[in-house]
């Protein structure tokens, strides 16, 4: 498909598009936290492989590829709009850590969602794509070292750390549900 | 008999989230197994990441149609998107403050506006791309400074307008607008209705239409 794509066909394009359009949202969504950065970003990435589908040298699978170039281009639109503005305030910090206290006594696993949502936001963008990458797509370490283009042993201190920081977030993940 | 080594305990608690999603493999994956079995304190924390995992795989993105967006870039590649697109849409929708403070000077803004240059007016490579067909015309707006970037958004909405270049140094933005060829005053009308607007402190002919 990526050679029907770098010989001008947009009908393989669409399917591309298609495929990948919101495994791509959802991922950048999740680093920026912006649902208009990345819809920009879905299609900067699709642009990238319109233009540059020639140069996939086949060393990952092409999923890996291009959730590379989302990757780049969401720390990259993350970037530019921080320039300006930090969109991951938040919640304070010591509010998520009662909130979740409290929640322990609850165990209700939509609230758990909900304040997961505000924790991940004290993460940096690199640990928050580690770990959706992980939780959510079911890479292995070494697909997510191709993505984010750093050593596996990079992959595992990120997350080990993002594990560490959102358990001190979330004491409710070290509850029992009843 | 197995054919691993037994990990670390170190080692075996930082490969936890990939046993969890069923990436580990092979020796990997039976040593640490092994060692869970061994550890209260990994057995813990595997619990802990399960309930993590579950919680990651249920949040929910909302539902956006992936036709809508095609057409977006379907448009794009039919443009070649050699011009510019006007991103400070996305970088400047939550930095009214900051965006305000460009929009610099106050009485004698106009006055330096017509005689400062736009540099981006200025390159030959941008006269050859923007240069209007006689269905558009460029007007160039200087938003009061406590508009905000919502409101500037409203404003270009309203007159479908497109940000083609700026802000300047001085706040200034030309904008392409729909022109009637049947009717010379509709631009001057339009900017008529743009200085009256009180978002705005100055409406006017761009200068790139001016200059030409």
């Amino acid at each position: 498909m990526l050679q029907r794509i770098a010989n001008g066909d947009r009908n393989a394009l669409r399917q591309l598009y298609s495929t990948y359009y919101h495994p791509l949202l959802r991922f950048i969504y999740r680093i920026t936290g912006r649902l208009d950065l990345a819809q920009e970003g879905v299609n900067d990435v699709m642009l990238v492989v319109w233009r540059n589908g020639r140069s996939f040298g086949g060393r990952s699978s092409v999923s890996t590829w291009i959730m590379g170039i989302g990757y780049r281009k969401a720390l990259k639109l993350l970037a530019a709009s921080r320039r300006w503005t930090d969109r991951f305030a938040g919640a304070p910090f010591d509010e998520i850590i009662e909130r979740s206290d409290a929640l322990a006594e609850q165990s209700d696993d939509r609230d758990l969602r909900d304040l997961l949502d505000a924790a991940l936001r004290h993460l940096s963008a690199e640990h928050r794509a580690v770990v959706e990458l992980t939780y959510f797509y079911g890479c292995s370490y070494e697909e997510i070292a191709a993505i984010a283009a750093c050593p596996v042993n990079t992959v595992k201190t990120r997350m080990f750390h993002a594990r560490a920081k959102l358990k001190k977030l979330l004491p409710a993940l070290g509850k029992d549900a009843p | 008999m197995t054919d691993f080594e037994p990990l670390p305990h170190t080692r075996a608690f930082e490969l936890l989230p990939w046993l969890i999603n069923g990436t580990l493999a092979g020796a990997e994956r039976e040593a640490v197994e092994q060692h869970v079995r061994a550890c209260i304190v990994c057995r813990r924390e595997l619990k802990e990441q399960q309930r993590l995992h579950a919680s990651v795989r249920a949040r929910r993105t909302a539902d956006v149609s992936a036709e809508a967006g095609f057409d977006r870039l379907d448009g794009e590649l039919d443009s070649d998107a050699t011009v510019a697109r006007p991103r400070w849409r996305i970088r400047y929708a939550t930095a009214a403050p900051f965006a305000v403070a460009t929009a610099a000077g106050v009485a004698v803004l106009a006055v330096l506006l017509w005689l400062t240059p736009l540099p981006e007016l200025d390159r030959d490579d941008y006269r050859t791309l923007a240069t209007p067909p006689a269905d558009v015309a460029l007007v160039d707006i200087v938003f009061k400074d406590e508009t905000t970037a919502a409101e500037m958004q409203d404003l270009l909405d309203a007159i479908d307008g497109e940000v083609v270049a700026g802000p300047s140094r001085l706040g200034r933005y030309s904008v392409r607008v729909a022109s009637d060829p049947k009717n010379e005053h509709h631009v001057d009308k339009l900017i008529g209705v743009l200085t009256a607007d009180p978002r705005v402190r100055f409406a006017g002919p761009s200068l790139a239409d001016v200059q030409q």
